[in-house]
């Protein structure tokens, strides 16, 4: 996903930069040859796709620092007013993003 | 609690492998640069001894890379069973055959423990096999042979189908723990606890899992 810009990977830290390859490696490990027609596991093109988050979230490109600053910033502008609107709670749903989200939220552009 | 023992059984009718290039490019760390460098192979299993022996077979790999045979065999000839270490290299215009080799009692013949082999690695220098019985090292003469397009088998030394059947060296028994230590880190590390039909688990995180062999309609090795 590369729109809304503000949900995309790039926002997340390089903290998670090996989790998605690691989730790549997996998802190998459970493809299946394409003779096999009888059992499930993931294609080709599924685990491709996982490289691909990873590679385009590990790239460098002019200006990335800036973009991703922003993206985080409306990250957590758009979830804050998410939450007051729809009466929701982002951090309980997402206890494992908790501490990413109060960095959002404390970030000045 | 008890529970089931996770192993992996050879019996000739199958048998895991490891290419040289990972299929959808997951692989951090590929048999080509292993190969390069030192490297050690630790493996803990129990040889089906009397199997090997009326298959008729000389040799058998139980983690192999093919071409000329590099890696851990069970020999068995002249009424003599073995476990070996060989590398071949090439000596003064001459491919040649570098074993260390330990012999096993005969009594181990009927019913072998489980056992650790490991093989130990020092490029262009040395080759060393450790198990029960104990352990020997040769020196390898000349350059080792280019491995980096082998693929690394286990539970034979080579299951392509052009092979002759006697060198395919399938090896009967069953494995417990591989491991593969690179000069700077682990390669692969296989218990076997995590696997599916097709495929079995590396905990080592550079995403070598093991395929089981599978031939398409003309005979080739699929890589998945």
């Amino acid at each position: 996903m590369r729109y809304p810009t503000h949900q995309t990977v790039q926002v997340l830290s390089d903290y998670w930069n090996p989790k998605i390859f690691e989730h790549a490696q997996l998802a190998d490990f459970y493809s299946i040859p394409n003779f096999e027609k009888q059992h499930y596991g993931f294609s080709d093109t599924e685990i491709q796709k996982l490289k691909r988050i990873w590679d385009w979230k590990i790239a460098d490109w002019d200006g990335k620092e800036q973009q991703v600053r922003e993206h985080r910033y409306n990250f957590g502008k758009f979830f804050k007013e998410h939450d007051i609107r729809r009466g929701t709670d982002f951090r309980k749903v997402f206890p494992e993003l908790e501490s990413f989200y109060v960095e959002c939220l404390r970030m000045k552009l | 609690m008890f529970e089931d023992e996770v192993v992996i059984k050879l019996n000739g009718k199958g048998c895991w492998l490891l290419a040289n290039y990972s299929r959808n490019m997951v692989s951090t760390y590929t048999t080509k640069q292993l190969v390069n460098d030192d490297f050690e192979i630790k493996v803990n299993c129990k040889v089906d001894w009397q199997k090997i022996i009326k298959s008729g077979v000389h040799y058998t790999g139980v983690v192999c890379f093919n071409g000329a045979h590099f890696g851990i065999l069970c020999k068995y000839y002249n009424g003599y069973a073995m476990i070996s270490a060989e590398v071949w290299s090439e000596h003064e215009g001459e491919n040649i055959v570098n074993e260390a080799q330990v012999l096993i009692r005969d009594d181990k013949l009927k019913e072998d423990d489980w056992r650790d082999i490991r093989l130990i690695y020092k490029k262009n220098e040395s080759i060393t096999i450790v198990t029960t019985e104990g352990r020997e090292t040769t020196e390898i003469q000349g350059e080792i042979l280019d491995y980096s397009g082998s693929y690394l088998w286990v539970g034979c030394c080579d299951n392509h189908k052009h092979t002759p059947k006697e060198f395919q060296g399938d090896w009967y028994g069953e494995i417990r723990t591989i491991s593969v230590e690179g000069k700077e880190r682990c390669f692969a590390d296989y218990d076997f606890d995590k696997k599916t039909r097709y495929k079995c688990y590396d905990n080592s995180g550079n995403g070598n899992h093991l395929i089981a062999k599978h031939l398409n309609e003309k005979g080739f090795i699929i890589i998945y």
